[in-house]
């Protein structure tokens, strides 16, 4: 037998107070000077044994209440063994936070942090006493029950957890102890019952030292109520490589071009990587091998150069290192998307111009790209270019994009609207026939807002070309105009001269935006957001009389890059990071057309989801948790071609760095907190029963009180003189 | 060294003898009763009064023939006189040291001493003669039996002069009693009792033996009547006693079973022997303990059940 509160023991010494108050009574007596000592003397004859008897039965009792009453409040507890014959309900409650965050994925060459984890736990539920509630928070970006409400069938338990998987997230240790202070504070089953919280984790340093947070003052609460137990299942090292990004250095993938991706590697670690050899996979396949040299706690960047076969849809590129020490973080993902033919409709708003060199000329030459010398396609996009009056006879389903170049006057603005509704791009360079006041009132002022800024006056003479204004080198980071940012690019920009143009007003509207100004500030490029699709308003035409703009080199790069990025449409990101939301659009009639998700192998299942309709004549559908870090793929089978293919990787810059904290920090950094700790091999008997002591039998020695006392009643009363 | 004059009128209380002068009349049919009712007097008194005639019958003292109606019808008649009392009371005073024992109001010798001087002021009233024996376990003290207005006072200043002390005797005193009184009377014991009721019944055996009257004015203290006590008391005896420290609330009612059994075995002997017993309690007024103990006695005579 243990007690919980030893202390308290001491009050069994009040068991001497009837005693001392006897004695102290038996100082305090009233002298009576007694004449009829005779009769007295033969009363206590007859009656001093009895009375004797009776005053020590009563005092032994008294004593024995006292005393129970202490050993009541010093709260005795018994093993599980002692307990069997009381009939056992243990009155314990127990949660066990096990963190499934990735660092826990690391192994030490027999079983991961979680294997271990889970082992552990297994192992605590196995201690427990019949009777004890037990609930489980498993908790990495989120915290969560996955076996629901607490249970007292310690089988159930210990078979469920060896279903719970690890994920790829992060350790928020705070969401975690909020979630199980919530347990503690709400559920019945914990409220009245004496409360254990084991955390079982590798006790990454990360989690520990976010700044700001609440995480002391939550585990102070949870000391407060419940008895904490740590078990560390690290193993102290830090050493680990990551690839900590793969990106291309383009926003844009182009078909049939070069293009650099980067893998950086980081070293968190105290020793130097020599000659990490990092691995380029594209769909599947290796495509290349670099090796690096990454310093201790430092990073290195593997970059290759790809050239990306013409293919429609997205390209799953991964980089890849052997490191072995944590697997997740030894590999990232890339999800590409490749416009092999944007095809892009230009309506020329002067088809029959004198002038050679009209918009359509320049949008053409800058949109059909060939190889001068096997005059083969080079870039992404495929433009035809139609008289502005024969726009009407066209399909507009088969663009991605429509240029309206000066034409005098927009016809059909609402299909138009449709069309940028649906994911396709508009861009609008008007000029001398673009009439201002007609654009604003047919495609602003109207029931069609399209246009993303009053058009207003033009300004300057493009006769005077001395006076020009070009374009701003800086503000650029829309992903088209980025590609400027760079030394090396900046100049492309610094040729551009206009001698004319109109004055934008950008609307004071959601998704309008930006996208390049003048040097003097005033709009060039301004976007409009609509739907899924994307607007672009030009305050000069696309040809050399108001600029020299189109016969720059910026020209095609600028628009080149527009029409990859409105072939994109406005659509949920494909690269996210673990523990983000998955989204994408199905055209409506494809709605009732199964959705299979296929998430990463070896953990990830494969399940059906549903997409929802929108309002935009679109059916979304969600992945609303990606625990784990790989390509997530949402396909619908009967539907050739019609795949989804998203990247998701750790947040390495937490998870990667397996720096880990000790007891010694929680116990300077949080003074006061109260906790066992155990490392990973240690005796997880001694950690469950050391601080528990068993189960309580506080309510034996409190019922022995009240049974005494009522015993104490009925004999005083009985024994009571008569008057 | 001063004598200190004896305040009479403590033991004379206007109050209880203005109660008790009501009584007078009463009182006097009472001691009639004493003396004549319960005992004709063994001794031919001074006031003799011719009360009637009656013829002469066998038997008949012959000195009390009436030889004039002789001499006139030739009968014999003799003279038939009402006998007035003349008796001697003796009153045997106890001033042992439990006497000393009170709860609160007067002592029970206190109260003895009320009792015995206002009994003295009854009789001497009543023209009788009554005298004092104050003793505790020896006879400390004796007054001889006097008729005097003035006696009164000397009883009063010896009972006031008395010292309590030693043990009570009562037996012993009863025996030298009987023994010493050679005239018949009447003997009056005012005592808290506190002796064997065997050696108490031996010596009223021996007081009525010897002709002699007895009446036992029991006096006890409320407090030793019913033992009211609580909490832890410690019992410091009169008597030479030792000191008893004890819960009296758990020994309460052994206690009076005791005293029932005491006060039960008096009474038994009383009756054997034809005494009359009283309780007085201190609590209780003097006059109500002596007014209704003469009531009773009167009511008992009235319905003969006073055994001459």
């Amino acid at each position: 037998m243990a007690f919980l509160n030893p202390l308290l023991l001491g009050f069994a010494a009040l068991g001497s107070i009837p005693v001392i108050i006897h004695l102290l009574n038996r100082s305090r007596f009233r002298v009576v000077v007694w004449a009829a000592m005779e009769f007295l003397l033969r009363a206590i004859k007859q009656n001093q044994r009895r009375i004797q008897l009776r005053d020590i039965i009563l005092m032994i009792i008294r004593c024995a209440a006292i005393t129970a009453l202490a050993l009541s409040l010093a709260r005795p507890t018994v093993n599980a063994e002692g307990l069997g014959f009381l009939g056992g309900r243990s009155g314990f409650a127990a949660l066990i936070l096990l963190d499934n965050s990735m660092s826990m994925a690391c192994s030490d060459g027999k079983e991961t942090r979680f294997d271990a984890a889970r082992r552990i736990a297994r192992e605590i539920v196995g201690r427990f006493d019949r009777g004890t509630w037990v609930g489980v928070i498993l908790f990495s970006d989120d915290a969560s029950m996955p076996l629901g409400d607490p249970s007292q069938n310690l089988d159930f338990v210990k078979q469920e957890m060896d279903k719970l998987k690890q994920s790829d997230g992060i350790t928020n240790l705070e969401a975690a102890m909020f979630l199980a202070r919530e347990v503690f504070e709400r559920k019945r089953e914990f409220v009245a019952a004496r409360k254990e919280l084991y955390l079982i984790s590798d006790f990454q340093a990360s989690a520990w030292k976010e700044p700001g947070g609440k995480l002391a003052e939550t585990m102070r609460a949870l000391d407060e109520m419940a008895a904490l137990r740590f078990v560390n299942v690290g193993d102290g090292r830090r050493d680990n490589l990551a690839v900590r990004d793969l990106r291309t250095t383009d926003d844009f993938v182009t078909p049939d071009a070069p293009t650099a991706i980067v893998a950086e590697i980081r070293n968190y670690g105290d020793a130097d990587a020599v000659a990490v050899p990092v691995d380029l996979i594209v769909r599947g396949k290796p495509a290349a091998r670099l090796t690096v040299d990454v310093p201790a706690g430092g990073t290195a960047a593997a970059c290759f150069e790809h050239k990306f076969a013409r293919a429609d849809g997205v390209f799953e590129i991964a980089a890849k290192i052997d490191d072995h020490r944590l697997p997740n973080d030894d590999v990232r993902h890339l999800a590409a998307e490749m416009f092999s033919d944007i095809r892009v409709l230009v309506a020329d708003g002067k088809p029959g111009d004198d002038e050679p060199r009209t918009e359509g000329f320049y949008l053409s030459r800058s949109l059909n790209l060939a190889d001068p010398e096997t005059e083969a396609r080079v870039g992404p996009a495929s433009a035809e270019v139609v008289p502005h009056y024969r726009m009407g006879d066209r399909n507009l389903s088969n663009y991605r994009v429509i240029i309206l170049a000066d034409v005098p006057e927009p016809s059909n603005p609402a299909m138009l609207e449709r069309f940028v509704r649906a994911g396709g791009g508009l861009v609008l360079f008007p000029g001398d026939q673009a009439g201002n006041d007609l654009y604003n009132r047919k495609m602003l002022e109207g029931n069609v807002k399209l246009l993303p800024a009053r058009i207003g006056a033009a300004s300057g003479d493009e006769e005077k070309r001395e006076s020009y204004v070009g374009l701003a080198a800086s503000g650029l980071e829309h992903p088209v105009m980025r590609f400027f940012d760079s030394p090396e690019n900046r100049p492309l920009l610094a040729e551009v001269k206009f001698f004319k143009r109109y004055d934008l007003e950008p609307v004071s509207e959601e998704g309008v935006s930006v996208v390049a100004r003048f040097q003097d500030g005033k709009p060039f490029i301004v976007e409009r957001r609509l739907g899924s699709g994307f607007v672009w308003l030009a305050a000069a035409p696309a040809s050399a009389r108001w600029s020299n703009f189109p016969a720059q080199c910026a020209f095609p790069i600028v628009i080149n890059r527009a029409v990859q990025y409105m072939a994109q449409g406005f659509l949920p990101p494909r690269n996210v990071r673990v523990g983000e939301r998955l989204a994408g659009f199905v055209p409506l009639e494809d709605q009732a057309v199964p959705l299979i998700l296929t998430e990463p192998a070896p953990r990830g299942g494969r399940r059906q989801i549903e997409a929802i309709p929108t309002a935009d004549r679109r059916a979304m559908f969600e992945v609303p948790e990606t625990p784990f870090a790989g390509f997530y793929r949402v396909r619908q089978d009967k539907l050739k071609g019609a795949e989804f293919s998203f990247a998701v990787n750790p947040r390495c810059e937490k998870e990667s760095d397996l720096a880990a904290i000790g007891a010694e920090y929680i116990r300077s950094n949080m003074p006061g907190l109260e906790f066992s700790w155990m490392d990973r091999n240690g005796d997880v008997r001694a950690l469950v029963e050391g601080g528990r002591g068993g189960t309580e039998i506080w309510w034996i020695p409190m019922f022995a009180v009240f049974l005494l006392l009522a015993v104490e009643s009925a004999l005083a009363a009985h024994w009571a003189p008569r008057t | 060294m001063p004598v200190a004059q004896p305040k009479l009128s403590k033991y004379l209380d206007p109050k209880i003898l203005s109660r008790i002068g009501k009584l007078e009349l009463i009182a006097r049919l009472v001691v009639e009763g004493f003396m004549a009712g319960a005992h004709r007097s063994p001794y031919h008194g001074f006031s003799v009064e011719f009360a009637q005639h009656r013829e002469y019958t066998y038997g008949d003292d012959p000195r009390h023939i009436d030889w004039k109606i002789y001499g006139k019808s030739g009968r014999y008649y003799i003279k038939q006189y009402d006998v007035e009392t003349n008796f001697t009371a003796q009153i045997l005073h106890d001033a042992s040291e439990s006497m000393l024992y009170s709860s609160g109001g007067a002592t029970k010798l206190e109260y003895a001493n009320y009792l015995t001087a206002s009994l003295a002021y009854l009789i001497t009233s009543q023209q009788d003669a009554v005298g004092v024996g104050i003793f505790n376990e020896g006879l400390e003290k004796f007054i001889e039996p006097r008729q005097a207005a003035g006696h009164v006072h000397t009883i009063c200043s010896e009972l006031e002069r008395a010292e309590p002390r030693r043990k009570t005797d009562i037996g012993r005193i009863m025996h030298e009693f009987a023994d010493r009184i050679r005239r018949r009377g009447i003997v009056i014991v005012v005592s808290d009792l506190l002796d064997d009721p065997e050696r108490i019944m031996a010596g009223l055996s021996h007081l009525r033996f010897a002709g002699h009257e007895a009446i036992l004015m029991h006096v006890m203290d409320p407090f030793e009547l019913e033992f009211p006590f609580d909490g832890l008391i410690k019992f410091r005896g009169l008597e030479a006693y030792p000191e008893i420290t004890c819960q009296p609330r758990m020994l309460r009612h052994s206690y009076l079973e005791e005293l029932n059994r005491h006060i039960a075995a008096i009474r038994r002997a009383c009756e054997r022997n034809n005494c009359d017993y009283v309780l007085a309690s201190t609590a209780q007024p003097v006059e109500v303990a002596l007014f209704g103990y003469l009531t009773s006695r009167i009511l008992r005579r009235r319905k003969g059940r006073v055994k001459a």
